[in-house]
């Protein structure tokens, strides 16, 4: 697949970064809150079938809503991911494109349980939504351990490599218990098409498992916050990381903050922070996946810039190969090589003299009527003589070797200088044409 | 209605004290995770070396081969760090302007070592070869990671055994204790 992918640039590869970013911004929030919906609802569902309905009916709604939110935004990921990590060997975008037949079953296995409230479509979505959630959360832990990338075998990876998997479920259980409750008193309370009427049995009922859901998970959240930063491997931390958790830790005391002044205040018929609650609910989210994409970023930071590396040779080869063609048709000018003979390789060599280079006087002999291989090596210099140390590339283009070596050659009386006439004259020619 | 009194006082004083629970709480988490991070600012980054020495610059640039400075790798235990003489050797004369060419010149006129910080450092109760491994085949990158793309090295790779020995079951190289623990 490779093959037909453009070689990124950094621009490319940030755009695709922020592109990975949104999607993940369009899809953990929602399975977070089909999640938690779906757990309530099947618990509820022969001890209070009226509630049952109402929180099935808070994600998963219409088939286009978990094709938008659900199955596109994994399936985006998979192509972004595949292009992201061009040069790595973990197939991330085959581990989205198997779990997302899982979340496809789940999706439809709890349609049918919203059309037909049987318990057992109910229990069985959610177990597979629970499978799904699972490995996806621990392919993202994943991509933060590059080291495990070269021993990926299986349709997918070993959920237990590492406790971070596991703490990052908990965090993700937990953002799906804020964002359930948020949305439980943002869509029933506030959201004018589906807001509940005020003689509804479950009226009250529904509101407190709201503010349940949002006081406990925005509790518990920093908690295991701080149980991931502990453990988490050096490499991936960084100050923006720390950064991230303090604006966490802050914008999850402002949701216990509300989540406590609606209890306090439990008796008025509309929460007073559902709006607030919701789109705070939204943002310790996107702040919880920005910690996570920074760590990512953190991780395989070589990686990243090695494909950038690789952008710039493939720029460079396209140019040296276009001066290739110009150097053919272009009269090499020796005293353009004696400039840079002067500039750049008096630095190491000298004609007579041992410096750090041998004197060319000793070595360019050999390269008598092999001007081709002086040309390349001088491209592409390697080490020849172990007494001298390795010789660097001095970064020319194609038209100042061919200078230098003919400079070179002339001097050491290899190629018979051109009288200075003539090169006028040639001038004259290739100007003329 | 003395009672009705008291319930009323005692929830007035639950009432104070939930906002201030509530300040403590986010300056708790506020000072947690500063101090997570003052942990891993102060002792787990990458270490600050004496000399800015780019890897980057000197393999990307210059087109040296890890063996090339790192003599040793390839037959013996240890990789070990190039003497002062290999850079001195070509940079009494390149960049011999630089103020960090300064600083290495400096060590080379003092005959003094370079105090290199170690970043890959393993349990003492491991025997590792340098040598065995290169022999194999494995490159530098597998367990160093991308050096050429780094400026200061930093450790990318756990070092566990768990690791290694993932590696070892792949590679159908020995997993017996006593090929790593003698």
């Amino acid at each position: 697949m490779n093959q037909f992918l453009l070689q990124p640039t950094y621009e490319y590869l940030s755009l695709l970064s922020a592109l990975i970013y949104l999607m993940m911004l369009f899809h953990l929030p929602y399975l977070g809150m089909v999640l938690g919906s779906s757990v309530l609802s099947t618990a509820y569902n022969k001890w209070k079938p009226g509630l049952s309905k109402d929180f099935i009916n808070l994600a998963v709604g219409k088939p286009w809503v978990w094709i938008a939110f659900g199955l596109l935004p994994v399936l985006a990921l998979a192509v972004l991911y595949k292009m992201r990590l061009a040069n790595t060997p973990i197939p991330v975008h085959l581990y989205l494109l198997r779990l997302s037949v899982l979340l496809v079953v789940g999706l439809i296995l709890l349609t049918v349980y919203r059309r037909t409230a049987n318990f057992l479509f109910g229990a069985a979505g959610t177990l597979v939504l629970f499978v799904y959630s699972f490995h996806f959360i621990d392919v993202r832990a994943l991509l933060i351990f590059p080291e495990k990338w070269f021993f990926l075998k299986a349709p997918l990876p070993y959920p237990l490599f590492s406790i971070t998997p596991l703490i990052h479920f908990a965090a993700f259980l937990l953002l799906s218990a804020i964002i359930t409750g948020a949305a439980i008193l943002f869509f029933y309370y506030k959201w004018p098409e589906k807001r509940l009427p005020e003689d509804t049995p479950h009226y009250a009922l529904l509101k407190y498992h709201g503010y349940g859901l949002l006081l406990a998970g925005s509790l518990l959240m920093p908690v295991v916050l701080f149980w991931d930063l502990y453990n988490l491997p050096n490499y991936s931390l960084s100050v923006g990381v720390f950064v991230l958790a303090g604006f966490l830790v802050a914008a999850l005391f402002i949701l216990t903050s509300a989540a406590v002044a609606m209890i306090k205040d439990h008796k008025a018929p509309v929460p007073r922070f559902a709006v607030v609650s919701f789109l705070l609910a939204l943002l310790v989210f996107g702040l919880m996946i920005g910690k996570d994409r920074t760590l990512q970023a953190n991780a395989d930071r070589e990686t990243f810039a090695v494909l950038n590396m690789d952008a710039q040779n493939a720029r460079n080869a396209v140019v040296s190969k276009r001066e290739e063609i110009y150097a053919k048709n272009m009269i090499i000018d020796a005293a353009m090589g004696e400039n840079i003979y002067t500039q750049i390789c008096t630095a190491c060599h000298s004609f007579d003299k041992k410096i750090l280079g041998p004197p060319f006087n000793d070595v360019l002999p050999k390269y008598e009527g092999k001007k081709d291989e002086l040309i390349a090596f001088i491209k592409n210099p390697v080490k020849v003589d172990p007494n001298y140390t390795a010789m660097p590339n001095p970064g020319l283009t194609s038209i100042q070797v061919k200078a230098v070596v003919k400079f070179l050659m002339e001097k050491t009386g290899m190629e018979p200088a051109e009288p200075a006439e003539k090169k006028e004259e040639d001038a004259g020619k290739t100007g003329g044409e | 209605m003395r009672e009705k009194r008291a319930a009323s006082k005692e929830f007035t004083v639950i009432k104070k004290i939930i906002p201030l629970l509530l300040i403590g709480l986010l300056f708790v988490g506020l000072l947690v995770v500063a101090g997570l991070a003052f942990q891993w600012y102060s002792t787990a980054r990458k270490p600050e070396q004496p000399i800015a020495f780019s890897h980057n610059r000197h393999i990307e640039k210059v087109g040296l081969k890890c063996e090339q400075c790192h003599v040793y790798a390839d037959r013996s235990p240890q990789a070990t760090v190039p003497a002062v003489k290999i850079c001195a050797d070509c940079h009494q004369k390149v960049a011999a302007d630089k103020p960090e060419i300064i600083k290495l010149m400096d060590y080379w006129n003092k005959k003094e070592p370079i105090p290199w910080v170690k970043v890959h450092n393993l349990q003492w109760h491991v025997y590792f070869t340098h040598k065995r491994h290169i022999k194999a085949g494995i490159d530098c990158a597998h367990c160093h990671g991308e050096v050429k793309a780094m400026d200061t090295v930093r450790q990318v790779r756990s070092l566990e055994m768990g690791w290694c020995v993932d590696c070892h079951r792949e590679k159908n190289a020995p997993t017996d204790c006593l090929t790593c623990h003698k």
